[in-house]
């Protein structure tokens, strides 16, 4: 009989809370829980397509999730502010657990994962990531569209129809209406006939997302063959800066702002008023701001010319103007903001990058540096306003030193010896072959080393990847080209004891420190030929990006680079003879919990709030925050270069990227794991 | 092992580890507040849980009372795997309406595990359904016209301020 009523009182769910004792439960009903606890609930939904649909059940619970979506906002910002984040990552690993989870999935039909890659092209469009070509591990580019789902963490990739782009990387791709608009970009050179430059395009491709379908289109005048270019969409036209350009057969950067009526296609460029505008450059992260302001902040204009400037471009009148904006806080500031992705999130401005300003101590409670001859962690020095790199301290530091045994030609030496013998010999060859070498003996060692070294860096990587949790599927197809030249059975034995036998029980720096063996040897190679790129100390120096610096005289620059290094040593000298060498017996020891990984993304952040007011009480300009541990949070991810990064909702996603130290590999380390920077919290 | 006494809205005395009950917060400070610790006969009445509810908390909290504190340190997290581990799934195996009346005991005795467990579960009831579904799967009434519900439609929340 009681059961009677309380079904007939359904829809007031007021009444059954009152007295819930012993009454059939099937009368509750979901909206007796109070609004924070529903909210509470949605916290854990995929902050997408679920939470969409979520807004639909009803009134009561459209206004909780707008509440909520206010609030995560809101979050997002403040953690920005004050550095309170943390990284995720989606790698093939989740996905494989993710895909378990789902009984529903056809078994025997994997998931399909997306190849790594840097340099793609990523938009954000609905409730999904889109993701285009970019470079592969092996000197190739992609012309593949990849779609992420966000809501059910998924990729796929659509199968497309149409007039497919061209291969390519570093090509601009936006979203407009329900098209994705691709333009331009790069790929490698073919092999046959040599010594041809990269190639550039001047390709505009719409991708009509409704019926999966490419469309070129062309029209006249149409911008030059161009990549590293930055594209922002203000309402019905891509405003295009800046890249890569050949113009009239030569390879420039460029300063150009071209236009792209994306309802008529047609390009055209705007007229401006005065002559200011920013240098020539490519890399640069370009930011819409409104429908006619848009922020172009970073770049580079060739070797050595690295910026860290700031412009508004004033789209309102018909002549448009550039405006140099002022950066407040510098030092805490990107500083290569041109092959490190950035995006905008409402008031703010985000940059993931390395942190120049990690202090020496750190580095060496980092216990993972070695002596290397030339270190190639700051090889891209060269470009930037990075410090030289110092390698003197790790030279001088007895506890980090590996031990050079005398040349025993002929033996299988553990790896770092064989490896270390081998910077030797680069040396001696450098020096002009001074110091003769049995030939036949040595060239075999060298060889192995060679080989060992492949495997190891492969293993490594996968290795790192497995026990370090460092975040990156890499992809790496290492040890292929050796396996030409000696039996692969010669290697594996070599490898394998320096694997299991890592130094003092510390597997952690043991690995990390064969990593950067194995990473920075390469260099000292005489043995395997050099392609014409790699006699540039930076791969993105070569071809597609190489273009003579012209004011700054190279003896200037020298002259400063020796100022900075005395400086340099001269502070290192100071501070040990201040604090005696007692740091070494500790560094090999456990990490300690609280240590902090140098070679992760930092993350910088940006305060452009004033710019986007209208009444200017101050000047607008841009911000850094005041970072905290170096901009580096829980989870970050491993540094890489030419990765993507866009704003989700609540959060922000990062995409693939190569070590950049590979780059002069005969195969990159790419990554194809996505990652995400949100406010902790747990999501089903 | 000292114990409690709490008392169910239905007036069933639950003798308790007064370590379990102290999972509850709200337990944990009418304790030390009210200076009842020392007092072996002390009552604690729970006025809003029912008996069948608080039995089922505290067998969730016996089996949980070792758990470590969850570690803020965490290196590298897997972005959204589902962490619930069998024995919590089997334990919430129960109709919706003991689960809704465990969200309301877990948030007034403010158990965090217990809130955090629930609401996941009742979460992932949602997670993959329309709009339709959920209602059906809750007992909701659709209160949108056509005309408001096209309209939230088109409204996209995350972008709104622009």
């Amino acid at each position: 009989m009681a059961t009677c009523n309380r079904n007939l009182n359904e829809n007031s769910p007021n009444t059954t809370v009152c007295s819930p004792s012993k009454c059939p439960s099937t009368t509750i009903n979901l909206n007796v829980l109070p609004d924070e606890i529903l909210e509470f609930i949605f916290t854990f939904l995929p902050p997408y397509g679920d939470l969409e649909h979520c807004s639909l059940v009803c009134k009561r619970w459209q206004s909780i999730v707008k509440n909520f979506v206010r609030r995560s906002q809101l979050n997002l910002e403040k953690g920005l502010a004050d550095f309170r984040l943390r990284w995720e990552v989606f790698s093939q690993q989740t996905a494989a657990a993710v895909e378990a989870n789902i009984p529903s999935l056809p078994t025997g039909m994997p998931m399909p994962i997306i190849a790594g890659r840097f340099a793609h092209s990523a938009v954000r469009h609905g409730n999904s990531m889109f993701v285009f070509g970019g470079g592969s591990s092996s000197d190739t580019t992609f012309n593949d569209l990849w779609r992420f789902d966000l809501t059910h963490m998924r990729w796929s990739r659509p199968l497309a129809t149409g007039t497919y782009p061209s291969p390519k990387g570093s090509a601009s791709m936006v979203a407009w209406r329900d098209k994705l608009v691709l333009f331009g970009g790069w790929r490698y050179p073919s092999l046959h006939p040599p010594y041809q430059p990269w190639c550039l395009f001047d390709e505009l491709h719409y991708y009509d997302l409704a019926k999966d379908r490419w469309l070129a289109r062309s029209s006249m005048p149409c911008p030059p063959p161009m990549a590293g270019h930055s594209a922002t969409v203000h309402a019905n036209r891509m405003i295009v800066f800046g890249g890569y350009q050949i113009k009239d057969d030569v390879n420039v950067n460029s300063n150009d702002t071209w236009v792209l009526d994306l309802e008529e296609q047609r390009w055209w460029q705007p007229l401006f008023v005065g002559n200011t505008r920013p240098a020539p450059r490519y890399g640069q992260i370009q930011v819409e701001l409104d429908k006619h302001h848009l922020l172009v902040v970073g770049g580079c204009g060739g070797a050595n010319r690295v910026y860290t400037d700031a412009w508004l471009l004033d789209m309102t009148r018909d002549a448009w103007s550039w405006k140099q904006l002022s950066v407040r806080n510098k030092n805490f500031g990107a500083v290569h903001m041109w092959c490190n992705p950035g995006c905008r999130v409402n008031n703010y401005l985000v940059v993931v990058g390395p942190s120049p300003k990690i202090p020496l101590d750190f580095q060496i409670m980092k216990q993972s540096r070695v002596p290397v001859v030339g270190g190639s962690a700051l090889r891209f020095a060269g470009l930037g306003q990075a410090p030289p790199p110092p390698p003197p301290l790790y030279q001088q530091q007895p506890g980090h030193r590996v031990q050079v045994p005398d040349r025993r030609p002929g033996v299988v030496l553990p790896e770092q010896q064989l490896q270390r013998q081998h910077q030797q010999r680069a040396n001696n060859v450098r020096l002009g072959g001074a110091a003769a070498l049995a030939p036949q003996e040595q060239y075999l060692a060298n060889r192995r080393a060679i080989l060992n070294q492949h495997m190891q860096q492969a293993q490594q990587f996968m290795h790192n990847n497995n026990v370090n949790n460092n975040n990156n599927n890499y992809q790496p197809r290492s040890g292929r080209l050796s396996d030409l030249h000696a039996p692969p059975g010669a290697a594996a034995p070599a490898a394998a004891p320096s694997l299991s036998a890592p130094l003092d029980g510390d597997a952690d720096a043991a690995q990390r420190l064969q990593r950067n063996l194995a990473l920075r040897c390469r260099d000292n190679e005489p043995l395997l030929p050099k392609r014409f790129d790699e006699h540039y100390e930076d791969p993105f120096r070569m071809a597609a990006f190489n273009v003579p610096g012209r004011s700054r005289s190279a003896s200037r620059d020298h002259s400063e680079r020796i100022r900075r290094m005395e400086e340099k040593m001269n502070a290192i000298r100071n501070s040990r003879r201040s604090a005696p060498a007692h740091v070494e017996p500790q560094a090999l020891r456990a990490p300690s919990p609280k240590r902090l990984r140098c070679n992760v993304q930092s993350l910088f952040v940006c305060d452009i709030s004033s710019l986007l007011q209208n009444d200017n009480g101050c000047e607008p300009g841009l911000d850094w925050v005041e970072y905290k541990n170096f901009g580096v949070l829980n989870g970050a991810p491993d540094r890489l270069i030419l990765s993507s990064l866009i704003a989700g909702n609540g959060e922000l996603i990062l995409f693939g990227g190569v070590h950049k130290e590979t780059l002069t590999d005969i195969t990159h380390h790419v990554s194809n794991s996505i990652h995400f920077l949100s406010v902790p919290r747990d999501i089903i | 092992m000292p114990t409690i006494k709490l008392q169910s809205s239905d007036e069933e005395i639950f003798d308790t580890d007064i370590q379990i009950a102290k999972c509850s917060g709200t337990i944990r400070t009418m304790l030390e507040d009210c200076g009842m610790e020392e007092d072996e006969n002390a009552i604690v009445p729970l006025p809003n849980v029912n008996s069948t509810i608080l039995r089922k908390v505290l067998t969730w909290a016996n089996y949980h009372k070792d758990d470590p504190q969850p570690t803020e340190d965490d290196e590298s997290k897997e972005k959204r795997t589902d962490d619930i581990t069998s024995w919590d799934a089997d334990f919430l195996k129960v109709d919706q309406g003991t689960l809704f009346e465990l969200i309301l005991a877990a948030n007034y005795l403010d158990i965090k595990g217990l809130l955090e467990l629930t609401c996941k579960t009742v979460a992932n009831m949602i997670k993959g359904k329309t709009p339709e579904d959920i209602r059906k799967t809750f007992n909701i009434k659709k209160d949108f016209t056509p005309a408001e519900e096209e309209q939230v439609r088109k409204e996209n929340e995350w972008c709104e301020e622009k």
